[in-house]
């Protein structure tokens, strides 16, 4: 168990180190720092003048050996324009993104479970198919286009809710529900199938002969067994949604979460934040990990001897 | 009515509707209490969207359109433009040139910063020098660093110093806001969170990535603006701030994209210093350097059509130059290319460059609609019996392709918008029609020597003349480029907003009112 824990985190410095260097290298790949910052209009002798007076001139692996040094203590320097440390930055607007994460994953867990329960108990019934097809349109539809139809059919076609921003019960609908479909489509799918096998195993047949009725087989022998992947499903959904949906639907919906100021650190090029954000991204994925983990422990005792 | 009436409905089934009934009432009025806020829509207030939060509210250390809605409201440079481009007197009354590099500017006095502290030569001269500080890091660099520094000569006046004689020190005057000396060092890191300027309106709040709200200064030395609070809401995603518009959660924006205007409730479209043209290469190498080629080229292109099918008809032709009226230097009597396919098709013939490859480097998705408008160009080229080989790339690679630092043999053909917010013809002469500039693939000795010669002319009139000459050189003896159009910038708004735009861009909220 000890060794377990020890080989999972270094196992995740590794993964941190990696994400951060890969996101440092690929701001120079990228084209020209200098020239993606200043207007494209700026004189060659301007632009070498702001090169010196940013260290660009330096050579690659000296500016990364300063920038490593100085990451491994947290400090990943100040934003370009903002003048402040952009670890904070990075931050900051995370409790926004937890606020509808947290909502959304619920959502989705609770419903998706349910959905995925009830149609993995009557395979090829009406109710499952009516399940199996919602699910794959949940999966299915481009994220983008869904949070922009939202957007359009219940702001401007119906009035019911703000088309965008922060503050009120009401702005959070539309990220929420849009945020949700993905998770909650695959969530159905991953459990309707691992109810389904489970439920085809000896032991429930021995449960069933036992006289149990059928929800007791079903939720306490077949679901505490089909577990582990829906919660590596969910919390792979959850790492997806804090880091990668937030960009789309945030932006889109105004809300100023993580997704929103990763958006905006990439627009103006703040490299420091982006490099922050991309720890603080990488960060969400490990602690993710770590929890999937402990529920694994939990939910199956025998993981615990290994 | 019967006393006793039987309910047709079992008291079970009965609970039960009701139950639905009460839990769907709650519903609505969950839904309508959480309905979009009507935002009091009075006539001294106004919302205006804008699609990022501004990085920084350092005038100083940003050069960046948006940050620019809200700046300068906040702040004032000592010229301004008015509506038409033209500069004018603003924080500086008055500006008289002492020596071929000097110049004094007399202050307008009485003006205090929004904290009380005093505007006067001290002020003026530590903005000048803040922003060629290399500690600020200036985006401006490229404008501002032909100045050397500036100091007081006096309470109201300030004296600023150029390396060489610079014709242009006007203009750049007008991008250089004025700050407070004894407030920027008292707030030192927080310099671009908090604001202090002279300008109508002052910070009231800054809810990162939401919103920025501003209100009328009370003791603004000019006109008091008529709209008193004012709101920057954050949104980034063009059809949501579209969306926000057409349900009056917003009552202005930029950006309007040409095929919204039909359903934008009203929109004002400002021309901008933005134009398009096919950069041409006449450098050692490239397929197109007879001259009747690039001419052929310009004959071939129908910029009516293409300007009604993809911009909306907005916007102007350019007129053989990359200039425009407005512009110093803009040469009027340069006769624009007409479409004449038939003239190209001979030109051609003539240069014996009957299906001669020529290729076209643009970029895909770095301007609206990109990727159409080459293409048809492409088409118009071919129709005159070009080969054209059409490159479309990601804005990145599209940028490397450019510059010849990084790509040394240019494409025959780049396709790209020049902004010039200088409103001189340096800029764009030395940027595209000189190999001074790393983005260009021309170069004329005549040009060279002209745009030379116009750098030490102080002389008004003299020096206007030597930059018309060298558009005439680029517009037919030797042409720079295919030249396209002049593009605008659309605003969107409610019916109430009466706004007129600057042909700089500049929002000054101070000037909108607000009918009923």
């Amino acid at each position: 168990m000890y060794k377990l824990a020890m080989h999972r985190l270094g196992h995740s410095a590794l993964l941190i180190f990696g994400v951060v260097t890969v996101v440092f290298f690929t701001n120079f790949l990228l084209g020209d720092p200098v020239r993606v910052m200043l207007p494209a209009s700026t004189p060659p002798e301007a632009v070498e003048e702001f090169r010196r007076q940013m260290g660009f001139d330096r050579p690659i692996l000296v500016q990364y050996w300063e920038f490593i040094t100085r990451a491994a203590l947290l400090d990943f320097g100040d934003s370009w324009w903002q003048k402040s440390p952009s670890l904070e930055i990075a931050l900051r607007p995370f409790p926004a993104t937890l606020q509808l994460g947290i909502v959304a994953i619920a959502l989705a867990s609770l419903l998706g479970i349910g959905i995925g329960l009830f149609a993995g108990a009557r395979p090829g019934s009406t109710w499952d198919k009516l399940a199996t097809s919602l699910s794959i349109l949940g999966v299915s539809l481009p994220l983008i286009w869904f949070t922009l139809m939202m957007a359009l059919v219940f702001s401007v076609w119906l009035g019911l809710l703000p088309t965008a921003g922060y503050g009120t019960a009401g702005h959070m609908v539309l990220p929420v529900v849009t945020l949700a479909a993905l998770p909650l489509g695959r969530t159905v799918q991953i459990t309707r199938a691992s109810i389904i096998d489970e439920l085809a195993k000896p032991y429930i047949t021995t449960a069933r002969s036992k006289g149990l009725s059928e929800r007791t087989v079903i939720l306490r022998h077949a679901l505490r067994n089909a577990l582990p992947p829906i919660v590596t499903e969910i919390g792979w959904e959850s790492a997806l949604l804090l880091t990668g949906y937030s960009i789309i639907v945030e932006s889109v919906f105004g809300w100023p979460g993580f997704g929103f100021s990763l958006y905006h650190a990439i627009l103006t090029r703040d490299m420091p934040v982006i490099i922050a954000m991309a720890f603080v991204a990488a960060l969400v994925v490990v602690l993710i990990n770590i929890i999937v983990d402990i529920i694994y422990v939990i939910a199956d005792p025998t993981i615990r001897k290994t | 009515m019967p006393a006793n009436i039987t309910l047709p409905v079992s008291r079970r089934k009965m609970l039960k509707l009701t139950g639905a009934a009460s839990s769907s009432a709650l519903f609505t009025g969950a839904m309508s209490s959480i309905a979009a806020p009507a935002f009091a829509q009075s006539a001294n207030s106004i919302v205006v969207a804008i699609p990022y939060d501004p990085p920084s509210l350092d005038p100083l250390a940003i050069e960046q359109s948006v940050p620019a809605q809200v700046t300068w409201n906040i702040y004032e440079p000592l010229l301004w433009r008015d509506k038409d481009g033209g500069i004018i007197p603003w924080l500086a009354q008055s500006l008289e040139q002492t020596s071929p590099t000097t110049a004094v500017l007399k202050l307008r006095d009485g003006v205090k910063f929004h904290n009380g502290e005093a505007f006067n030569a001290d002020a003026a001269a530590f903005s000048i020098n803040r922003i060629l500080d290399p500690e600020t890091k200036s985006q401006w660099i490229g404008t501002i660093n032909t100045i050397k520094g500036a100091r007081a000569v006096g309470d109201l006046s300030v004296e600023v110093e150029t390396h060489e004689p610079d014709p242009v020190l006007q203009s750049r005057l007008t991008v250089i806001a004025m700050m407070a000396p004894n407030w920027t060092s008292e707030v030192g890191n927080q310099v671009g969170v908090q604001t202090n300027g002279t300008g109508p309106y002052q910070l009231e709040d800054w809810k990162r990535n939401l919103s920025i709200d501003l209100r009328a200064n009370p003791s603004y030395w000019g006109a008091a603006p008529s709209i008193e609070s004012l709101t920057f809401r954050v949104i980034p995603e063009d059809a949501t701030r579209f969306q926000s518009l057409r349900t009056n959660e917003i009552d202005l924006y930029l950006g309007v994209l040409p095929d919204q205007i039909g359903e934008a409730p009203k929109f004002e479209a400002g021309l901008s210093q933005n134009y398009s043209f096919l950069r041409l290469s006449n450098l050692e190498g490239s397929s197109i350097q007879d001259p009747r080629i690039r001419q052929a080229m310009n004959y071939a292109i129908d910029k009516d059509g293409l300007r009604n099918a993809l911009h909306g008809g907005l916007g102007n032709n350019l007129n053989a130059q990359l200039s425009v009226p407005e512009m110093t230097g803009y040469n009027p009597n340069i006769e624009p290319y007409p479409y004449d396919p038939d003239r190209a098709l001979d030109l051609i013939r003539e240069a014996g460059a009957h299906g001669l490859d020529v290729t076209i480097e643009g970029p895909k998705g770095r301007y609206t609609g990109d990727a159409v408008e080459m293409q048809a160009i492409g088409a118009m080229l071919e129709s005159v019996g070009l080969h054209i080989d059409l490159v479309l790339r990601d804005p990145n690679s599209w940028v490397r392709i450019g510059d010849r630092n990084q790509t040394p043999t240019p494409p025959e053909a780049w396709y790209v918008r020049h902004t010039n917010t200088t409103f001189d013809a340096d800029r764009t002469l030395s940027s595209y029609y000189s190999l001074r500039g790393s983005y260009s693939s021309f170069s004329n000795a005549e040009i060279d020597s002209v745009l030379d010669a116009s750098r030490k002319e102080m002389d008004p009139g003299k020096r206007l003349e030597l930059l018309n000459r060298a558009y005439e050189i680029g517009a037919y003896e030797d042409p720079m480029g295919v030249y396209l159009f002049q593009h605008t910038e659309i605003w969107g708004m409610r019916k109430q907003v009466e706004f007129t735009p600057y042909a700089d861009g500049i929002l000054h909220v101070g000037e909108i009112r607000m009918t009923g």
